[in-house]
């Protein structure tokens, strides 16, 4: 039986960051790592804390949907405390270092789905919502939580799915360090988080471009904009991480949000 | 075992981290000896081949947002949108409005979510006050510098 609870001694010996894990908090149960991040949050907390459980009981998609987090998973959430800029292309661009990550340590090819899943072979391993907190015009905070399914079964998962769930533990046949994948992946985050900051998202998102799984395929589109439901083809991100889509009819345009996006079969 | 799965995996982020083709280590009889393939990503079809896009362009078959073309007292407050994005009032959709018109709402109360790309964002109350106007519709698009809502100060 592998052992879930994290070490993080082991995390805080595998980080190279400056900010982020500079606080960790461990818990064997949560509500959800981000509700806990928020608290912490608005407690005043510095950017970089860590937040991780090994069982979330009521962990959030978009829009409050439900989201499975058994143990055996990598559920945590990351606090970052962003100057007021166009932050919109961090999902993106988190989305595709942690699928760059996660290959790299795991030899699985993982890509990005647009806007934020994980996805190995069409399947969902994983996803991102990032929840921010705006007075005025000045970001507070932005939360970011982050799942991916590891080490256990995707036929332990029950529900209705956009995407047929899978977990690493399925495409590899064995258990991954959940430690060294976490401090991975926050090592990749803090660099990529400090060069967008820097120099904003085009360079970031044009060198993992070829990550994204959803450009060149056929999607539908279901609760964008005027759009309720429309299938289209995904032509390209734009730099800052939209997506451009020629609908049936011909005309194209930018996404900047989808309800859902659902790749169609090739 | 997991101390030496933990180990080799180890050395897989450090290779990783550090961008090394390959790594050899020898410790406490643990012997790792890593080479990276290299990717075999096959180029992206693209259909155009290079687009750039308007930083606030708006989703696709988005209309401007609602323009409140009506004179607004002078001394209601304006809350705008800090971002460009999707104006939504409730947190799902079955649940009631964060506030709905005629509420009291305290400072720091979350009034909305604007969502750009999953990026969820509570826009908050800077000031204590009473909810006067909602200007937008659930799920219109809202672009950055728009009103939202505007408030009625109570002392």
């Amino acid at each position: 039986m592998q052992d879930h609870r994290f070490d993080t001694n082991l995390l805080k010996s595998l980080l190279t960051t400056k900010r982020f894990g500079s606080r960790i908090f461990y818990f064997d149960v949560l509500d959800s790592t981000s509700n806990k991040a928020k608290k912490l949050a608005k407690e005043g907390i510095d950017e970089g804390a860590v937040i991780i459980a090994s069982t979330q009981v009521k962990a959030r998609g978009r829009m409050e949907r439900e989201w499975q987090s058994p143990e055996g998973g990598l559920w945590f959430s990351l606090v970052l405390r962003p100057p007021a800029m166009e932050l919109h292309p961090l999902t993106i661009i988190f989305g595709a270092a942690i699928s760059a990550v996660i290959e790299a340590i795991s030899s699985v090819k993982c890509q990005y789905h647009w806007v934020n899943d994980l996805y190995v072979n069409d399947r969902k391993l994983g996803g991102i919502l990032m929840e921010g907190r705006f007075r005025g015009m000045e970001p507070e905070y932005v939360i970011v939580g982050i799942g991916i399914n590891l080490n256990f079964h995707a036929k332990d998962l029950s529900g209705e799915f956009n995407a047929p769930p899978t977990t690493l533990l399925d495409e590899r046949g064995e258990f991954t360090a959940s430690t060294a994948l976490l401090a991975a992946i926050l090592n990749r985050l803090e660099k990529e988080y400090d060069r967008f900051l820097e120099e904003g998202p085009t360079e970031i998102i044009h060198k993992y471009k070829n990550r994204c799984v959803t450009v060149g395929r056929k999607v539908r589109i279901i609760n964008s904009g005027e759009i309720e439901e429309a299938d289209a083809e995904a032509l390209d991100l734009t730099e800052d991480g939209g997506l451009m889509v020629e609908l049936g009819t011909g005309s194209r345009g930018i996404l900047y949000s989808a309800e859902r996006l659902i790749l169609l079969d090739s | 075992m997991n101390e030496k799965i933990e180990f080799i995996q180890a050395m897989i982020h450090m290779a990783e981290e550090h961008d090394l083709s390959e790594l050899s280590v020898d410790f406490k009889g643990i012997k790792v000896a890593l080479r990276k393939n290299q990717p075999t990503v096959a180029p992206m079809q693209m259909m155009i081949p290079s687009v750039s896009a308007p930083a606030n362009a708006a989703p696709v078959s988005a209309e401007p947002a609602a323009k409140a073309e009506e004179k607004i007292p002078s001394n209601l407050i304006p809350v705008k949108s800090p971002l460009s994005g999707v104006f939504y009032k409730t947190p799902k959709p079955t649940s009631p409005p964060f506030v709905n018109i005629g509420d009291k709402v305290e400072k720091d109360q979350v009034l909305c979510i604007v969502e750009a790309m999953k990026i969820m964002n509570e826009i908050t109350s800077e000031v204590k006050g009473r909810v006067a106007r909602v200007v937008l519709e659930n799920g219109k698009v809202a672009n950055e510098g728009d009103v939202l809502l505007y408030l009625e100060p109570i002392e």
